[in-house]
């Protein structure tokens, strides 16, 4: 499959879903959750396009998330998934460092569960589409200082939710796990530099298509729900394994993160 | 159906269980020991380095023999030194000015492209053919020398020049009979200096050379070379004589130029070989924290011709001690002469 069907497999995708998006908003929500959460964890960071040392440091994470059902089918879920992290991480001598960052939004629908043998228990099967930007810059290296990342991907999701009454306050557990089943990605080649890509505008297979048998890649998180008095206190723990090995460079970013935010429900009606 | 879904739902779990540890995308690491960085720095270069095929060719340098030749001198209780000093002998090699290591006590290096060789400049000469009332331009001294001729000297490519100061160069150089710029010296810096320097020096777009990089680990896996043009620049450009004057330091960026300006019709360049160093570097490091720089990519000539090693010159000319001694410089005499029979013809 060509990368150029791909990028239009994913555009026409991605323009069909924004259009529903929109129709769903405006005419079909029945109510909707939505989520806040800061976090602070530890990044790994592997590029071998910089250097073939893997880099370790604090990173700090920001979630937002989006679920609705719609009125028009109950059993429809619709998602948003909006992550923003940064990380500054140091190689194993301390001699050097790595400044990292990226914004990935996803988006997409899913179908749910609720007749489950426990009660309380719901499972959700999704489809989502969305695209990651972002970098690592190393602070030490000359003609290879950085590595741009952006990409576009179709992901496979799964959610478990489980509401429980404890002393009459009802708590939600809550588990997704996202793997990126398709997509496409920039990718210099192996000894090419970002001046022979962007200056002298030589383009050579930098558009890479991406799947699980190059860039398998797993988004898990795990979250209660607590309620304080009219709010909803949320802690979670994300884990974050982004990876990908095209034109003979490897990269991963691995990240987990301790997550806190708040919950806003919200109900709507006509 | 609900047994449907929490089998499906386990089988799912599993098959990303199993999936995940065995897709794990990992560089296998080496120990941090004299033997462990020994292994890490030889395999950077044998994946990495662009010139191993060519310099096999070249020079004789066979990577693998290498290998075994240090491997023995590699001792699990060296100091950090003495695997400097090692690391460094096996790097000088490959006899690049492009690689180097960098520990926090000293940078290795491999300068004998010109230390070996007459360096054929003075900055006592120089600062004596510019006197004190010559112009500066960003990075650019200049001025006009007594019998009209223009003296452009720049000594780095890691100083900027802006197309505003080469337009005012020009400008004020315009009336001269010919053009002589000194690049004596110039151990390179900014590519895009180099470049935007030589498109005043050409009304045509020119071929001027290809350029590669690699495309994977083994020594020949290179891209197909690409044609680089110069284009003319869409400011003053120079319509007179020039001589470039080069000598052995003139390295990497400045090598760049002299390529460049070797293909423009009214350039004639004097002196000696140039030093060379046409491999772009790119940068890696040890598992000690050690910082290694090497050549990456290579830049060719417009015949296909490697240029790592340097490129003659027009006229071969050597500084004479005699002229020294007597306050001239005999390259610039030189090219003056030149300059001078160029705009009588």
């Amino acid at each position: 499959m060509s990368i150029k069907r791909v990028i239009l497999a994913l555009g026409l995708l991605l323009g069909a879903a924004q259009l529903s998006i929109v129709h769903g908003q405006l005419s079909t929500a029945r109510s909707s959750t939505h989520s806040t959460l800061f976090g602070i964890g530890r990044a790994s960071h592997l590029d071998t396009y910089l250097t073939p040392a893997e880099y370790q440091g604090p990173q700090l994470t920001y979630l937002h998330e989006t679920l609705r059902s719609l009125q028009r089918n109950e059993h429809v879920v619709f998602q948003t998934l909006t992550q923003g992290d940064f990380s500054y991480a140091h190689n194993q001598a301390e001699t050097g460092h790595e400044l990292g960052g990226s914004v990935c939004y996803d988006f997409g629908w899913g179908r749910q569960w609720t007749d489950m043998p426990w009660k309380g228990l719901s499972l959700t099967a999704m489809g989502l589409a969305g695209g990651r930007l972002g970098f690592l810059y190393n602070d030490r290296n000359t003609n290879n200082p950085a590595q741009a990342h952006a990409a576009l991907r179709l992901t496979a999701a799964l959610r478990a939710d489980y509401r429980f009454k404890i002393k009459k306050r009802t708590l939600a557990l809550s588990y997704q796990v996202h793997l990126p089943l398709l997509g496409t990605a920039f990718m210099p080649q192996y000894g090419q530099s970002y001046y022979d890509i962007f200056d002298r505008g030589h383009y050579d297979h930098n558009l890479v298509c991406t799947h699980p048998g190059n860039a398998l890649s797993l988004r898990q998180m795990f979250s209660i729900d607590i309620p304080i008095r009219r709010s909803t206190l949320r802690l979670g723990y994300l884990s974050d394994l982004r990876q990908l090995k095209a034109n003979d460079i490897k990269q991963h970013q691995y990240s987990r993160s301790f997550m806190i935010g708040y919950v806003r429900n919200i109900s709507l009606s006509r | 159906m609900k047994h449907q879904i929490s089998h499906t739902l386990k089988l799912c779990l599993m098959a990303l269980a199993t999936l995940l540890p065995l897709a794990c995308v990992n560089e296998d690491p080496f120990d941090n020991t004299p033997e462990g960085n020994f292994e890490a720095l030889w395999k950077i270069i044998d994946e990495h380095y662009c010139f191993l095929d060519y310099k096999q060719k070249a020079i004789g340098l066979h990577w693998e023999e290498v290998y075994g030749r240090y491997k023995k001198r590699i001792s699990p209780t060296m100091t950090n030194a003495q695997l400097q000093e090692v690391l460094t002998d096996m790097l000088s090699e490959l006899r690049d000015g492009h690689v180097n290591l960098y520990t926090s006590a000293d940078v290795s290096r491999y300068w004998s492209w010109f230390e070996d060789y007459p360096r054929n400049w003075t900055q006592q000469l120089r600062d004596h053919y510019l006197g004190t009332d010559y112009k500066i331009a960003a990075g650019i001294k200049y001025r006009i020398l007594d019998d009209n001729v223009g003296l452009l000297v720049y000594e780095s490519f890691g100083s900027a020049v802006g197309e505003g100061n080469l337009d005012d160069v020009m400008h004020y150089l315009r009336s001269c009979q010919g053009l002589i710029i000194d690049v004596r010296g110039n151990t390179g810096g900014t590519l895009t200096y180099a470049e935007r320097l030589s498109q005043r020096l050409t009304n045509e777009r020119l071929l001027v050379g290809y350029s590669q990089y690699k495309t994977g680990k083994g020594h020949n896996d290179f891209s197909a070379p690409r044609a680089e043009y110069l284009e003319p620049s869409e400011g003053v450009r120079w319509q007179k004589g020039v001589v470039v004057l080069q000598n052995r330091e003139c390295y990497s960026a400045c090598n760049i130029f002299i390529r460049n300006a070797h293909a423009c019709e009214r350039v004639t360049t004097l002196g000696d070989c140039s030093g060379g160093g046409s491999g772009m570097p790119f940068s890696s490091e040890l598992p000690n924290g050690w910082s290694v720089r090497f050549s990456a990519s290579p830049s060719l000539d417009k015949d296909m011709q490697h240029i790592e090693f340097g490129i003659e010159p027009d006229i071969p000319c050597q500084l004479d001690s005699a002229d020294v001694s007597r306050g001239r410089d005999t390259l610039i005499e030189e090219a003056r002469k030149l300059l001078k029979e160029l705009h009588a013809h």
